[in-house]
């Protein structure tokens, strides 16, 4: 006469346990004269107890607040009879009940990864993310930045890019070593570097919105948006990786870490073109190709919307009216 | 550059003012005679703040009623007229007496204020006039950087050419202080009143004309009006006034200069009040070769301390790729010279305006696609005036690159957008251009 109790505390990423019992009643609760003692807020120091006769098996209330399910069912009484496999809920807890002969799979269920995470983290591939990220950069600040020391303003660019992953890669490393015992390196090492290859291509996309939309609210958006989509990913990559997270809390997460982010910069970007400028803030990007592409004004519609620009609520109206002084009688002398 | 002087309670210039009070010249007979016949018809007016009780704006001024009307500068009286509650205004004389004195009205376009007396002094000047020839022997009087009551010698030399309103060029020490003062005939009539100098015994003087306008404006004026209640509403109109006669002096011009530059022709010398000046670089360790032509007015109008107004300034940079710079190489350049704005706003403080506000659009001028920022600020106490900016970029024209700059202060929205208008449709193809 055995039974097999498994139990698994809500929010705890840690394995389950297992308790083999041959001596009924089990009891269970949150005092130390309990079988089984759970350090649960939600669960009375005399909890419940589970009976054994080798044939039935009942859980009984011993008349706890807060009371217990079985399989998400509220019992009908303060009893519940037991199949094996079934789940009892406790507070906080999850007790299942085995039989001995409860069957088991044949061969044990690995934990499935992401297939990409998998697939990227294949050491070929993380190279290849590598070499590609520390071109890519190279390739834009060979583009972009005019220096008189050419080379030595390359080795910069890919030193920093190098400096950038590998520090980025050590820091996650050692967070997986401390909370998971497996430091992933190169996981981080590929994440990263898919995060260096997209931030790049994001940069030219934001540029181009920018100079083609005249930085008017849809590009605002975008420059903000991709940003979040892409921290967002690298911070549920870089927690899939050193954490132990569940999977609905990496993403809430990240999104909230991301989410944050932004709203920080969007609320200095604000709170800084809201105080007092002394020049003019306006969109001045400029790109080398496709303005031709996009519509113009002539000059007659632009000064149209020059026009309306003074109607706008920046600038109040109402006080612009009368002007008093016009108004002056002459004195009667 | 010209700089006001009356200002703020700065003592420290006695000794550089020695050279001016030893000023010996045959005329010094004459200096004398004046001095001590008109001389006490000349105040020194004080702006004290009401919490230190000390002075924060010294000037002079001159009565020129029987009634006790002193004409001075508006700038000197500004403090006074901007902050009522936090400042009085007090008269000295040159016997050391002191007492009250009142804003009657102002005009910020000529630099002239007239305040009142409680108990009219016995002396006066009369006015007289500006309608003199070059060469005429002028004596103005005032309280130099607040040390004693002085007369100097000096010149009538006709009128400043470079600015939309006409101010005497006197050659004169004028100094700090002695704005407000009287510039006077040997016939003791005022001529024009102390405003400005631009060192090296360059002065101004404001006309006496303004100052009698400004009287029979005063004497239109009901009984007890108090003008201070109203001040913001009557500069606001002056200002009004004065842009619309600058902008129109602008824009009446039919035929404006205009001269190839970079790819296009553009505005040059369209009026005289705008001098231009230009320039270029040509670094041989620089990616590319830059040229720029300004004109800019000289006019400022003084409203407050740090806010001024009534500037006007268009600029063009002209730059070129060289054959070490790629294309994207070139306009990564061209956008950092295009973001930075040069600082041509520095004319408010906090408070006095609104942020800028733009309008971007690419516009096609002249067969090219410019990148092109209006943007304006509301002027907060007189909500009818702006300060303009046209900025544009020409954009898709391979290495080179053109930025335009239009700038006016202190401006109405129609005379805004007619003098971005007339400037866009001023710009042209350039001979030869593809």
């Amino acid at each position: 006469m055995k039974l097999i109790l498994e139990m698994r505390h809500h929010g705890d990423d840690v394995d389950a346990q297992h308790f083999a019992f041959t001596k009924f009643p089990v009891s269970i609760g949150r005092g130390f004269d309990n079988d089984i003692i759970l350090n649960d807020p939600y669960v009375s120091p005399r909890h419940l107890h589970i009976e054994y006769d080798g044939e039935t098996c009942i859980a009984n209330d011993y008349g706890s607040e807060n009371g217990f399910t079985v399989n998400g069912q509220s019992p009908s009484g303060r009893r519940a009879s037991l199949k094996s496999g079934d789940a009892l809920h406790i507070g906080q807890t999850e007790i299942r009940i085995y039989k001995p002969e409860h069957p088991v799979a044949a061969a044990a269920i690995l934990q499935k990864g992401n297939p990409i995470f998998d697939w990227v983290t294949r050491p070929l591939n993380v190279w290849a993310c590598f070499v590609i990220a520390v071109a890519i950069t190279l390739c834009w600040s060979w583009l972009e930045i005019w220096s008189e020391e050419e080379g030595l303003a390359l080795a910069g660019a890919a030193l920093g890019t190098i400096g950038v992953i590998v520090i980025w890669s050590a820091i996650w490393s050692v967070a997986g070593r401390l909370t998971h015992h497996k430091a992933h390196f190169k996981g981080h090492v590929a994440l990263i570097c898919l995060y260096l290859i997209a931030g790049t291509v994001a940069w030219y996309i934001v540029a181009y919105i920018d100079f083609l939309t005249n930085e008017n609210w849809f590009s605002h958006i975008a420059t903000y948006g991709i940003n979040f989509v892409m921290l967002a990913f690298l911070l549920y990559g870089s927690f899939a990786l050193a954490t132990k997270m569940r999977r609905r809390r990496r993403i809430i997460s990240a999104g909230f870490f991301s989410f944050g982010l932004m709203a920080g910069i969007v609320v200095f970007t604000l709170v800084s073109i809201k105080s007092f400028n002394q020049q003019p803030i306006y969109p001045s990007t400029l790109e080398p190709f496709l303005a031709q592409l996009v519509p113009a004004n002539t000059v007659n519609e632009y000064m149209d919307g020059n026009d309306r620009l003074f109607a706008s609520d920046e600038f109040t109206q109402d006080k612009a009216t009368p002007p008093a002084a016009s108004k002056d009688t002459p004195a009667k002398n | 550059m010209r700089q006001y002087i009356a200002i703020i309670s700065i003592l420290l210039a006695a000794a550089a003012l020695l050279p001016a009070l030893a000023y010996a010249t045959p005329t010094q007979d004459e200096a004398q005679r004046l001095y001590q016949a008109y001389g006490d018809a000349v105040y020194q007016v004080q702006v004290i703040d009401l919490t230190s009780k000390k002075k924060t704006s010294i000037g002079s001024g001159f009565q020129f009623t029987k009634d006790g009307l002193i004409a001075t500068n508006y700038h000197v009286v500004a403090e006074a007229l901007q902050r009522p509650d936090h400042n009085r205004m007090e008269f000295l004389n040159d016997k050391g007496e002191t007492g009250p004195l009142k804003i009657e009205i102002v005009d910020v376009v000529h630099d002239v204020a007239i305040v009142k007396m409680d108990h009219p002094g016995k002396m006066w000047l009369s006015l007289g006039t500006s309608k003199l020839s070059k060469g005429t022997q002028l004596f103005s009087i005032g309280n130099p950087h607040d040390i004693s009551f002085t007369i100097i010698e000096g010149t009538f030399n006709g009128f400043s050419k470079d600015s939309f309103v006409d101010n005497i060029h006197f050659s004169g020490a004028l100094n700090p202080g002695m704005s407000g003062g009287p510039a006077i005939g040997h016939d003791g009539a005022v001529a024009g009143i102390n405003v400005a100098t631009a060192g090296n015994d360059i002065g101004f003087l404001v006309p006496v004309e303004p100052l009698k306008d400004l009287y029979a404006r005063y004497l239109k004026l009901p009984a007890g009006y108090n003008f201070v209640d109203h001040a913001n509403a009557h500069i606001q109109d002056q200002l009004l006034a004065s842009q619309d006669h600058n902008i129109n002096e602008l824009l009446s011009n039919k035929k404006w200069e205009s001269f190839p530059f970079g790819p296009v022709m553009v505005p040059g010398h369209i009026h005289d009040a705008l001098k231009c000046w230009g320039g270029a670089s040509h670094k041989e360790e620089d990616p590319f070769e830059s040229y720029f032509s300004i004109c800019s007015s000289q006019d400022r109008l003084f409203l407050d301390n740090d806010f001024d107004t009534g500037a006007v300034l268009f600029r063009y940079n002209y730059i070129v790729g060289k054959d070490k710079l790629n294309l994207v190489r070139f306009y990564n350049l061209y956008q950092g010279l295009f973001s930075v704005p040069q600082a041509d706003f520095q004319n408010v403080k906090e408070g006095d305006a609104s942020n800028f506000d733009c309008n971007s659009h690419f516009v096609d001028i002249a067969g090219f696609r410019w990148k092109s920022n209006f943007c304006i600020r509301q002027y907060k106490k007189y909500p009818a005036i702006f300060d303009m900016q046209l900025y544009m970029a020409m954009v898709g024209a391979g290495k080179k690159g053109f930025t335009v700059t239009l700038m006016a202060q202190g401006v109405s929205k129609q005379n805004a957008l007619a003098l971005a208008r007339r400037f866009m449709s001023e710009i042209k193809p350039g001979k030869g251009a593809s």
